[in-house]
């Protein structure tokens, strides 16, 4: 698995120099792009908004990229640790805004086959995002790192503060709640 | 009958095989809500979305930007430095202070000799 592989490679030590650090964090910007993608995606309404805080978390990972000690923690749980931290800054910011502003961006990234397959998927896409946004912050947050970036409940443990058990509770429920959300969203429909 | 930290505990292991990659590994749930909820968190992971191939190639190139932004600030900053890490400004300060101290003890010791 990525993370593993990453964790395995961070052990050597320190980056030494400007060409390793550049090698090294390009390796992990490529792991990790499409996670912290996902995870503002699944924390934030609107696309922009969502790649604007990619951004600013891999500029803020490259600042601190030398200090960062793998003998300490994994990169996954670093990374994750100043994505929590940039959306919790931005949502400091952006207060008054609700987190609830519909999400009606087509995805065309996706590519199934016919425009009308495109397009529900992408409504479905829409959907579940709302569904997410709905549940309370612990929830959001677990499901937002569990599915974006695939880490395990003791790391997932470690960027939030809280419990391993409590982790799991916490995302079995939020589970359970967002099936339940999002069939009622799909009727709806 | 399975309990909620059994039940809990079988959603996870599934949910943990899903995302690792390993959908196909997922044990039948002995129960309808494990069941429901193993197929919404399988759902949920094909849902995800990925970057635009121009947003990750923007944003990497800001970022070697930055990279090399940094490099030569620091380059800049080593320039400043002599031997064992001595800042250039800073040794000829020194040399200074220690010529000054050595030119007016001099001068006082001349001064004396005179005097004598």
């Amino acid at each position: 698995m990525a993370d593993r592989q990453v964790n395995m490679d961070s052990v050597q030590g320190t980056v030494p120099d400007t060409v390793s650090l550049a090698e090294e964090f390009g390796r992990l910007y490529e792991i990790y792009l499409p996670k912290i993608y996902q995870y503002a995606r699944y924390r934030v309404a609107g696309k922009e908004a969502a790649e604007d805080l990619t951004s600013d978390i891999f500029n803020k990972a490259l600042d601190g990229f030398r200090r960062f000690d793998p003998g300490k923690a994994a990169f996954s749980t670093w990374i994750f640790s100043i994505a929590r931290n940039t959306i919790i800054d931005y949502y400091r910011k952006h207060a008054k805004e609700s987190k609830l502003i519909k999400d009606t961006e087509p995805e065309y990234s996706l590519s199934p086959d016919s425009p009308e397959e495109k397009l529900s998927r992408s409504e479905e896409i829409a959907g579940l995002r709302e569904c997410i946004l709905k549940l309370n912050d612990n929830e959001q947050e677990l499901i937002s790192l569990k599915f974006s970036g695939g880490i395990t409940n003791r790391e997932i443990a470690r960027v939030t503060g809280l419990s391993e058990s409590n982790v799991g509770t916490i995302l079995c429920r939020a589970i359970r709640k967002l099936r339940d959300d999002f069939s009622g969203w799909y009727y709806e429909k | 009958m399975k309990n909620n930290n059994d039940k809990d505990r079988e959603l996870l292991d599934n949910l943990d095989r899903i995302l690792e990659g390993h959908g196909e590994e997922v044990k039948e749930p002995s129960d309808e809500d494990t069941r429901s909820a193993t197929e919404f968190a399988r759902k949920m992971a094909s849902m995800r979305e990925k970057p635009t191939d121009e947003f990750a190639e923007n944003l990497k190139a800001d970022l070697i930007h930055r990279l090399a932004e940094q490099e030569n600030k620091q380059e800049s900053g080593d320039h400043e430095l002599l031997f064992w890490g001595i800042p250039r400004r800073k040794l000829w300060q020194g040399t200074l202070a220690a010529l000054i101290t050595f030119i007016i003890i001099a001068i006082i010791f001349i001064i004396i000799l005179i005097l004598d």
